[in-house]
């Protein structure tokens, strides 16, 4: 009984790595063509054998809503810090079998969040005006995937697996500010204008595990999915200090402080319907929260906010040609708490190809 | 010898009468061709009516050193404009459009005024906003050198836009809150040269223009108690562009635009200046040709300038040849 139990393991994992197919449902013709353009409802959840897949994306959001603690909705624009985020996706996908498929992204973010606009009046001659922009800028962290999917082939059902992490490659630790000041027209009326400057990346490994199922049925699919992602450990950033000096310039100074990120997971639910062979159109939906991190503050450590937001993003897939599909996502956030709450817009084109598929 | 004769002239006949087999081409597929294989006029009779939806945030700019900056200051921009537009053939060379503008514009921010001698924090908004009709424009285009599969095409054109929106600031309730003007308050008339080959499935295009401001008056400050005379700066604009056709039905265009604005004057006791300004910008344009429906989707990405917005523009439009 052992003895059949570890073939039984073997075959298994031979049927994952492709080496052993497991041809369970009705066979397909498998030329090039034919896998570049099959449409989603048809399509597995994992890259075809021998597959390279190259995403490129550009996601412009606006930043004009946030949830509170208790989940009410405040208007960022009536708030006065109100701001846009561009996001870019850079991801390479290879499927190593039929079963397998390795993955790496990393991403390029840019964003500058205003705080109210201040105007201090001391005497009647004498005012200062503070604005505040804190930027955050910069390429993040390596995302390292492998899935495995069901070693059989696709027809209605099909289910993954997914592991990775995020290898800390980006600087993480934030820049010197930049800040300044100016004199107005009267002597003492100054403007000082203090920015700072974020660095995108987490700072430590995170690692992460997901998981998903699809279901299609002629024209129709349902996609879910639950993704769960972990720091490794505790990570130590830095934070600047800044004094104003006479001469109207700043002097700077930095302190060390530790952290711990807040664990997150998703998930996700799509329905799909398959209008023509290049045409699909999509409704998902998403549910993030973030808790358990924490981060120090003069020696002691504050329990980070935990954050969740429900978002509903319908979404079109354009197949232009064998090689080019777009993909444009919208997403409209729906309720949340301690969270931003962006409307955005997200593109991405993807470039299909077998490089060794003759 | 007769013979041979006559079976020579008969199979001529036949080769001829083989040769002149064309593909029959109707006008509604001529309606539906792409912006690469379509004349860069449209044909007589045709006529092509859209409208146009363009969006951006005021979030950065480039300052009068070149650099690109955050704006300081607490402020929500945004401009959420409509471009109705009318083209017609009138010859198989000359075309005319009409464009009307629906402007929709506005700036708000947030300033906390704090007084501690009196133990007083007051946090004002101020809004800024612009609604209406802008500035209509007349354009001329004629083909002077019509496209052949040897060689380019160059298309003249003569434009004209007229000050139809509002010029002055109105709603004034104080010097922070207002309303601004939907036009610009000035005639500006230009001409340009554009040329385009097409190499299919590959277009590649140029384009060169200036544009004269005449002068204007109008309410330019909230705190004007008068109409001040003014003048734009005139203005030259070139550009490149390559576009390709991923399929039969959708191309992609890619434009590098160059902007620039020579200085301005405002006319007040003591004369002030408006610093010239100048951009150059890239611009990715996804054309879906369905039928004859032309939907246009693209971003305009502000690269290099001085003195203007740093944002970029996403625009979508919907035309329909009829």
């Amino acid at each position: 009984m052992g003895k059949l139990n570890c073939t039984y393991i073997a075959v298994l994992f031979l049927s994952f790595t492709g080496l052993v197919p497991v041809r369970g449902q009705t066979s397909v013709p498998r030329d090039r063509y034919t896998l570049l353009t099959m449409p989603y409802n048809q399509r597995q959840t994992t890259l075809y054998k021998g597959q390279i897949q190259a995403n490129a994306g550009y996601k412009f959001a606006i930043r004009s809503r946030k949830f509170d603690k208790e989940g009410k909705l405040i208007i960022l624009k009536d708030a006065g810090t109100a701001s846009v985020y561009h996001y870019y996706l850079f991801e390479l996908r290879y499927g190593v079998t039929d079963f397998l498929e390795l993955s790496a992204q990393t991403n390029y973010m840019k964003r500058g969040i205003r705080s109210v606009t201040e105007n201090v009046i001391s005497t009647s001659a004498e005012a200062v005006n503070v604005n505040k922009v804190t930027e955050t800028k910069g390429p993040g962290d390596i995302l390292l995937l492998a899935s495995l999917r069901l070693p059989i082939e696709f027809r209605h059902f099909d289910a993954r697996i997914t592991g990775g992490a995020y290898v800390p490659s980006a600087k993480y630790e934030p820049e010197k500010p930049a800040h300044k000041v100016s004199s107005l027209s009267t002597a003492n009326t100054l403007t000082i204008d203090y920015q700072y400057k974020n660095r995108n990346g987490y700072g430590v490994p995170v690692w992460l595990l997901s998981c998903g199922a699809k279901v299609s049925l002629s024209r129709y699919s349902l996609e879910a999915g639950f993704t769960y992602r972990k720091p490794v450990g505790q990570g130590e950033s830095i934070r600047w200090d800044e004094e104003l000096t006479v001469d109207k310039t700043f002097a700077y100074s930095s302190t060390s402080f530790g952290y711990l990120l807040n664990s997150s997971y998703d998930l996700s639910a799509s329905l799909h319907y398959q209008a023509t062979g290049w045409f699909n159109i999509s409704l998902n939906t998403s549910w993030f929260r973030s808790e358990g991190g924490w981060t120090e503050y003069w020696g002691n450590k504050y329990l980070n906010r935990p954050e969740s937001l429900l978002t509903i993003e319908p979404m079109l897939e354009i197949q232009i040609s064998p090689s080019l599909t777009i993909y444009e996502v919208t997403g409209f956030p729906v309720t949340g708490s301690n969270s931003d709450g962006p409307f955005y817009i997200f593109i991405t084109l993807s470039y299909n190809s077998f490089p060794f598929f003759r | 010898m007769k013979r041979l004769f006559l079976i020579i002239a008969l199979s001529s006949v036949a080769a001829s009468a083989g040769a002149q087999m064309e593909r029959i081409i109707q006008p509604s597929d001529l309606k539906q061709q792409t912006i690469i294989n379509e004349p860069v006029t449209l044909r007589k009779g045709f006529l092509r009516a859209g409208i146009s939806m363009s969006y951006t945030v005021r979030d950065k700019y480039f300052n009068s050193s070149a650099s690109r900056e955050y704006r300081p200051a607490s402020i929500w921009g945004t401009s959420f404009d409509y471009n109705l537009n009318l083209h017609y053939g009138l010859s198989e060379r000359l075309e005319v459009d009409f464009i009307v503008p629906l402007v929709n514009n506005r700036n708000e921010g947030t300033v906390t005024t704090i007084q501690p001698v009196v133990n007083t924090a007051v946090t004002k908004k101020t809004v800024q906003r612009s609604a209406g009709i802008g500035d209509c424009r007349l354009t001329l285009l004629y083909q002077v050198i019509p496209e052949k599969e040897s060689r380019f095409s160059l298309t003249l054109s003569g434009d004209l836009l007229a000050p139809t929106g509002k010029k002055d600031v109105s709603g004034i309730k104080d010097l922070n809150n207002y309303n601004l003007p939907t036009g610009e308050g000035n005639f500006r008339a230009g001409a340009g040269l554009f040329f385009r080959k097409i190499l299919y499935p590959y277009s590649f295009s140029g384009a060169i223009g200036y544009f004269y401001n005449f002068s204007g008056n109008k309410l330019i400050d909230p705190q004007d108690t008068k109409s001040t005379g003014f003048k734009p700066g005139n203005i030259f604009d070139a550009n490149a562009g390559f576009s390709l056709h991923l399929n039969e039905w959708i191309a992609l265009s890619n434009e590098i635009g160059y902007f620039n604005q020579a200085k301005g004057t405002q006319e007040y006791l003591v004369a002030r200046s408006i610093d010239s300004r100048w951009n150059l910008d890239y611009t990715p344009r996804l054309v879906f040709q369905i039928r004859r429906f032309r939907i246009t989707q693209l971003v305009s990405i502000p690269l290099f300038g001085r003195n203007m917005d740093a944002d970029p523009e996403y625009s979508m439009s919907v035309q329909y040849t009829f």
